[in-house]
């Protein structure tokens, strides 16, 4: 039975991480921000920290380090605050910042981090009574295996629950690159999983 | 494997086929083994990925958010620059010595300490800083000074008359923080007959403040303490006024002091 999925372009539901339509306000508080109304930054934060708390602990995996990473990166779009093109998608430019953040700690803790040996592979079937804990942690492990661009796609459209169009915007690609990124992304956990099971 | 059947099968999985795409993959799931192989595997790794879900933001961060960014100016009015890094705010910390100050404000405002109160109405003001939850505890009528129960390991307060007769007050906040963060505290009013006489670190490795317009940053090691004083000019019965801001919270302060003596 396939997994029910949601429809690319229309959000999960309304607890969705990334709030929708909220372009324009963004600019509003940002332009309030730099007439000096630093309160107004506290909106963008609460906007916002979610989704950037979920794409740094997807990318460096753990938590404390990822509530750092995103602290570091409210505090350097606030610094640069006037460098923000107001053209643009204010997510899509504090994402970049976040996610650069978090490439840094993780390009400084682990350059080139193998897929555990000893971890279950979830393509192994139900048969196999595998435990669910060290599936997810087998997934995940292969998930921060993948290259930048692959892994920005998984973690937008599966930990922050974007649609194709959103990523698109986010990543300033087309939505064709979303899709032909996903789709190579998904393709290569299927065979790293399965290479991986192979071999235990 | 074909690349139309992978893209069908992927395209699935996000919901995005029509009936005739559908109808045209099942039927050649049908008899294609390694088809349906490799539609297994990625349903699974997709019903994997989806289950793992959304955290929520940990509760502070916002607070320190902003309490980092009080203390740092825009670009285009920044006169001091340090890096976000070296800004981080270790909120815990932060949040405990807010929470420590103020429970000492309050207790050293509640007349616990010696000598008559003030006059009445201005113990009124109180603080808007959030009190510390189970923290008061009983302390001493004739303590002048000693270690404030909160939680936080030595933190002090100390009430003194000056040789010259002035009474001065001083707050100790040992750092809790292992590595070398900052912590802030933006001290904007006072009363006018209380001045700021003094503020420096102790202890070993103790860092450097920084001082920024009304605000002050402070560098702590692990085991310095911060020691803020405060120098009354007047009668010695009026009620010193503080507004400190610590982790983007702002609460005023008023410290009721023992007569002269």
């Amino acid at each position: 039975m396939p997994h029910p999925a949601p429809n690319n372009d229309q959000p999960p539901d309304a607890s969705r991480v990334l709030p929708t339509k909220v372009d324009d306000s963004d600019r509003a508080l940002v332009a309030r921000v730099l007439e000096g109304e630093t309160a107004c930054f506290g909106a963008l934060v609460e906007r916002y920290q979610r989704v950037l708390y979920n794409v740094a602990l997807r990318t460096v995996g753990d938590r404390e380090t990822a509530q750092d990473v995103t602290q570091v990166a409210f505090v350097k779009a606030y610094q640069n605050l006037d460098r923000f093109d107001r053209r643009r998608r204010f997510f899509s430019w504090i994402y970049r910042i976040a996610m650069n953040e978090a490439l840094n700690v993780v390009a400084r803790r682990r350059p080139h981090a193998p897929v555990p040996e000893d971890l279950p592979s979830p393509a192994a079937g139900p048969a196999e009574n595998l435990d669910r804990d060290r599936q997810r942690e087998a997934l995940l492990a292969a998930v921060d295996t993948l290259s930048p661009e692959h892994h920005q796609v998984i973690v937008l459209r599966y930990f922050v629950e974007l649609s194709y169009r959103e990523i698109a915007e986010t990543l300033e690609i087309e939505e064709k690159t979303v899709k032909s990124r996903l789709y190579e992304a998904r393709r290569n956990l299927a065979e790293r999983l399965t290479r991986r099971g192979a071999a235990s | 494997m074909d690349a139309l059947l992978e893209e069908l099968v992927q395209r699935e999985l996000d919901g995005g086929l029509t009936p005739s795409e559908l109808e045209k993959l099942h039927a050649r799931l049908q008899r294609d083994p390694q088809l349906r192989q490799y539609r297994v595997r990625l349903q699974s790794i997709d019903a994997e990925l989806r289950s793992i879900g959304i955290e929520e933001a940990p509760a502070g961060l916002e607070i320190a958010v902003l309490g980092t960014i009080c203390r740092t100016e825009l670009p285009t009015r920044q006169r001091v620059s340090p890096s976000p890094r070296r800004l981080r705010v270790p909120w815990r910390e932060a949040l405990a010595f807010a929470a420590g100050l103020t429970l000492m404000a309050g207790l050293l405002s509640r007349d616990l300490l010696p000598g008559e109160a003030g006059p009445s109405g201005e113990r009124a003001r109180g603080t808007l800083l959030p009190s510390p939850t189970g923290t008061v505890a009983p302390v001493p009528s004739s303590l002048h000074e000693g270690t404030v129960p909160v939680g936080i390991r030595g933190l002090r307060y100390r009430v003194f008359a000056l040789d010259d007769g002035e009474t001065a007050v001083e707050l100790e906040a040992p750092s809790a923080s292992p590595e070398s963060s900052p912590e802030g505290i933006a001290l904007t009013w006072l009363a006018s007959d209380w001045s700021w006489s003094g503020i420096e670190t102790t202890g070993r490795g103790a860092g450097a403040i920084t001082v920024l317009d009304s605000a002050l940053q402070w560098q702590p090691r692990e085991g310095s303490v911060l020691r803020l004083r405060f120098q009354s000019s007047g009668t010695g019965n009026s009620p010193l006024r503080l507004r400190l801001t610590t982790t983007g919270t702002t609460g005023e302060i008023p410290l009721r002091l023992p007569p002269q003596r």
